[in-house]
């Protein structure tokens, strides 16, 4: 059942309290953590650090965490986090006299950056000494990669505030103050004067604003029109679909200065697709595999000297991680069409050697026509002369059976039926089912004799596929056994679709010899175990010509409850 | 500017933070009871300390500063909490601070303190009124002054002066630079950048001509570092002609500042190099997009920003020709973002020595740029790039080129 809004609120209200209160323990190490720092205990600076890093590390797993500070206190949202202690307002007014307005953790923020971060905050820098780096260089020093410091400037001119300082001296104290000191200032007596001038421009400037032409004045203009188009497509943010990524990657990995970079590419592209397909985003994973996979088709850039380490690279991108992404893919996005076409799409990226890559990505699947699509994937490899199957089905393990004989399914050679046909007692249903898919192409007294047998098989999809195969090859020899099926199943053994199947097979089959079987079995005059039996009858009359829509209107005629579908079927043959 | 000795800052200071405590003490025990004349003599020692060492001074409160006698400084820790209580009080009646003109009596410091009660709250009256009821009563001694100003700041150095506010803003923007050649794009450094943005079209909003003033240094720092920063303050420049607001022109600046990151792969030689460079090494250089799409996708989320980073990045060298670099097969138009960094980027770099060649006048290139509309660059962009700059040059259009437009370019 849907919640309610008032329910999705408290229960945002209460994880950003937890979130609060778990800062807020997160700050009281930093307030523990401040006496070590000032007395330089090692072992207790590391080890409370590390606490930091740990309570931190359990918050960014709700989301990233933003911090802003001001004199009243450090906040996170509304919940203040210092506390009214001496020990936290002495801390808070360090770093709020330090210019930290605020600060971003971001999710991905490792350990090693957390303990570090504890030690700059948990420094009482109302002590610091004139020599000591300011909290924003020595935060800049840090190279912090996920942690972000938001400083003002209300402490970096305050120097240049003690007295009569020459603008090249601002400079260099504003490079330092900013720890950027490794800055190299270009030699040349025009500096000093350049730096004056810069400074005495801008103070010389007003808050005039720079004459605006009218928009006005271009409208009506071609080059107007679309660039007002295009800015409506960047406020939406639709200026740059799945396909035009894929186009950029195409030619960042085309243009790359060397194998390692084009490799390099592909491999940061690949974190990129394997992110969208968890996402169920398939237009933009569909256009990088496509747009990857040209890169490396045989001869579309002939001589182009980074195509191994490509295609090496390509191959990578298929495997257990992407099969994991498909699994979750196909719990939020469920268009069926969708993932059929992305699939068949891997089958571009598959190089030698890399079809392992390709049947692990079966093995979320269930969906028959998904398989079928991986299967499809799987034979452009083999098209391309990359891989032989008969080799990749003597190799697969067991999970990956399916896959292969679908797409050996595709290949009408006898010479592959024994193969197939060896694998059919498999204990794995989905298995048994691709067998009888994969016979599709053949016939022989053998396979037919398998596909009786299957009629039996207790997985519902394997009979329907066995049906299938005899109603098509109009199988005379298993008609019995199908009219004696459709009578004896009972409603926990077939569903209204086999039984369906069940009467058509027996329409077919017999060539209409089974017809009057099966207009007692809809009259009630042969006694079937399945309430719907009778039902399904009327579709075996059905398919069996003029002389079953004969058939179809006496039952009508004798049966009053079944007459609104006989009509309906017999004005669908008209 | 002068710098004060520490005795008188130390007078300063003090004589503040007891004049505060004779405020505060006033208020809890009356202003007649015995606890206060500590802080009274206090307040006069000091006062009279001041008047024998520098004579009738003043003071006004912008903490963390302290300003007096036209210099700023930053008084000790401890005493930043009673220094902002006696900032609030007097910021509540519309004072920044206090002039002292003659020799304090207990009497005056008492009758001051009193007034100062009996004024109302929220703002107002402002100093000139104080300063006549003050008057009125035979009180001269001591004046208030107005709350400090941005233009104040400005005279004193402080934090607020616009060439300092503009130079920090232009070195974060040298240092973001500098850490993404050094260790290519985070996210830290990302979110660095996008405050940045943020900085240059707040600047852009209130004072345009300032933000263009900030692509002119040319010696400040080489040209791998500032090239960045110049690009993005014309591109913001040129995306608000085009139409480009807030969000949109953070994120413009943004690719401008990111478009370069892909340098950091060519050797550094082959960048610092001034003579002509040999094809490989032109190649190496004319590599720098894909290199910069290979950093960029190493980032996580591949969201809208994400996206139109990768695209500006690689097309912004491409020319609305498509015959720049690298040479990739025509799709559809190139991003408008691409656009416009195309046009900042170009105008810059002629206006530097660059390999082979010394930098242009910003009229000279102007004209490189007009030469190239419709081939390299878009006709749009170099059309409002032209206006703009001789707009912020005082220049009409037609204008005969004059010395200060000249000397805008030049290494």
């Amino acid at each position: 059942m849907a919640q309610e809004p008032a329910d999705v609120a408290a229960e945002t209200d209460d994880l950003e309290a937890r979130r609060v209160e778990q800062a807020r323990g997160s700050i009281n190490r930093l307030k523990v953590l401040m006496d070590p720092v000032r007395r330089g205990d090692e072992p207790q600076i590391a080890d409370l650090s590390a606490t930091f890093a740990d309570q931190m590390l359990e918050l960014l797993q709700t989301g990233a965490v933003e911090l802003t500070l001001d004199e009243e206190g450090l906040w996170m949202g509304e919940g203040e986090l210092t506390g009214k202690d001496l020990v936290g307002r002495a801390m808070l007014e360090g770093l709020v006299d330090e210019g930290l307005v605020g600060m971003t953790l971001l999710p991905t923020v490792p350990r090693a950056e957390l303990e570090d971060l504890a030690r700059i905050l948990a420094k009482d820098w109302r002590e610091k000494r004139s020599d000591e780096a300011d909290l924003e260089a020595r935060a800049w020093q840090r190279g912090f990669a996920h942690v972000y410091l938001e400083v003002r400037s209300r402490r970096v001119v305050s120097e240049a505030d003690e007295g009569d300082v020459a603008p090249e001296e601002m400079v260099a104290r504003l490079i330092r103050q900013l720890g950027v000191d490794t800055i190299d200032q270009e030699a040349g007596g025009a500096l000093d004067a350049e730096i004056g001038a810069v400074m005495d421009q801008v103070r010389r400037i007003g808050d005039g604003s720079l004459e605006e032409p009218s928009l006005d004045e271009l409208r009506g203009t071609r080059s107007h029109r679309r660039f007002q188009r295009e800015l409506d497509a960047v406020r939406a943010d639709r200026d740059v679909d799945g396909e035009r990524v894929g186009l950029v990657l195409f030619e960042a990995v085309r243009h790359a200065p060397s194998g390692a970079h084009a490799a390099a590419t592909i491999d940061a592209a690949g974190a990129h697709l394997r992110a969208a397909v968890r996402a169920g985003d398939l237009e933009l994973a569909g256009a990088i595999v496509r747009r990857m996979g040209t890169v490396v088709q045989p001869g579309l850039f002939p001589g182009w000297a980074h195509g191994d380490a490509a295609g090496a690279a390509l191959a990578r991108l298929l495997g257990a991680d992407l099969a994991a992404a498909v699994s979750a893919g196909l719990q939020r996005n469920p268009d069926k069409e969708a993932w059929k076409g992305f699939l068949f799409s891997l089958g571009q990226l598959a190089r030698p050697g890399a079809l392992g890559g390709v049947l692990a990505l079966g093995r979320p699947l269930s969906d028959r026509d998904l398989i079928q699509a991986l299967a499809d994937a799987m034979l452009l490899v083999a098209d391309r002369g990359e891989a032989d199957l008969r080799r990749v089905l003597s190799e697969a393990a067991d999970a990956d059976l399916a896959v292969v004989l679908l797409a050996l399914g595709r290949r009408p050679e006898p010479t592959l039926v024994e193969l197939i046909l060896a694998r059919e007692g498999s204990a794995d249903a989905q298995v048994r089912e691709a067998v009888l898919v994969a016979l599709r192409p053949h016939q022989s007294p053998r396979i037919k004799e398998v596909m009786r047998d299957a009629l039996a098989d207790p997985d519902s999809r394997v009979r329907m596929e066995a049906l299938r195969y005899l109603t098509v090859y109009r199988d005379g020899a298993a008609a019995d056994q199908v009219q004696q099926r459709l009578v004896s199943v009972t409603d926990k053994q077939a569903d209204e679709a086999e039984l369906r199947a069940l009467a058509i097979a027996s329409a077919i089959m017999t060539r209409g010899a089974g017809l009057g079987r099966l207009e007692q079995v809809a009259t009630g005059g042969v006694a079937a175990k399945h309430p719907l039996a009778p039902r399904a009858a009327l579709h075996g009359l059905k398919a069996g010509g003029a002389a079953g829509r004969g058939a179809l209107e006496r039952v009508g005629r004798g049966q009053p409850a079944l007459r609104e579908e006989i009509r309906a079927l017999l004005g669908g043959t008209r | 500017m002068s710098t004060l000795p520490p005795d008188t800052q130390e007078h300063l200071v003090q004589l503040a933070v007891r004049f505060g405590q004779v405020i505060r003490q006033a208020q809890i025990y009356g202003d007649e009871h015995p606890a206060l004349d500590v802080a009274v003599d206090a307040v006069i020692d000091h006062a009279s300390a001041l008047l024998d060492a520098v004579g009738p001074t003043g003071f006004a409160l912008a903490m963390p500063r302290f300003v007096a006698a036209g210099a700023a400084f930053r008084p000790p820790a401890a005493t930043h909490a009673p220094l902002r209580e006696l900032q609030d009080f007097l910021a509540e009646r519309g004072l920044g601070g206090l002039d002292l003109r003659g020799v304090l009596r207990p009497a005056t410091i008492m009758k001051t303190v009193r007034l100062l009660h009996e004024l109302p709250g929220g703002g107002g009256p402002g100093p000139d009124a104080v300063n006549d009821q003050l008057s009125a009563r035979g009180l001269t001694a001591l004046t208030f002054t107005a709350v400090r100003s941005a233009r104040d700041d400005a005279a004193a150095g402080g934090a607020n002066d616009p060439a300092l506010v503009c130079l920090r803003l232009y070195l974060r923007g040298v240092r973001a630079v500098q850490r993404l050649l050094d260790r290519g794009p985070s996210p830290a450094t990302v979110l660095e950048m996008t405050r940045l943005g943020k900085g240059l079209v707040d600047m852009l909003e209130t004072a345009p001509q300032r933000l263009l003033a900030l692509g002119t240094p040319r010696q400040l720092v080489p040209y791998e570092l500032r090239h960045p920063v110049h690009m993005a303050v014309y591109s913001v420049a040129l995306g608000h002609r085009m139409g480009l607001r807030g969000e949109q022109l953070v994120d413009l600046a943004v690719c401008a500042l990111l478009v370069d990151a892909g340098m950091a792969q060519v050797d550094p030689a082959v960048r610092a190099a001034t003579s002509t460079l040999s094809p490989e090494d032109r190649a190496a250089m004319q590599s720098h997009p894909v290199g910069t799409v290979q950093l960029l996708l190493g980032m996580p989320d591949l969201t809208p920003r994400l996206r139109r980073r990768l695209v500006v990045s690689l097309e912004h060298h491409l020319g609305v020709d498509w015959k720049g670099y690298p040479a990739v097969e025509r799709w559809t138009d190139l991003h408008p973002y691409s656009r416009i960094v195309s046009v900042a980027d170009g105008f810059d770099a002629l206006l530097a020595n660059r390999p082979g060649r010394q930098g242009l006048s910003a009229s000279d290139a102007l004209d490189v740029l007009r030469q190239e509309a419709g081939s390299r660059y878009d006709p749009l962009m170099v059309d409002h790039l032209d206006s703009m700059i001789r707009d912020h040059l005082g220049l009409g259009r037609a204008a005969t080129m004059t010395a200060q437009l000249e000397a805008m370019g030049h290494d």
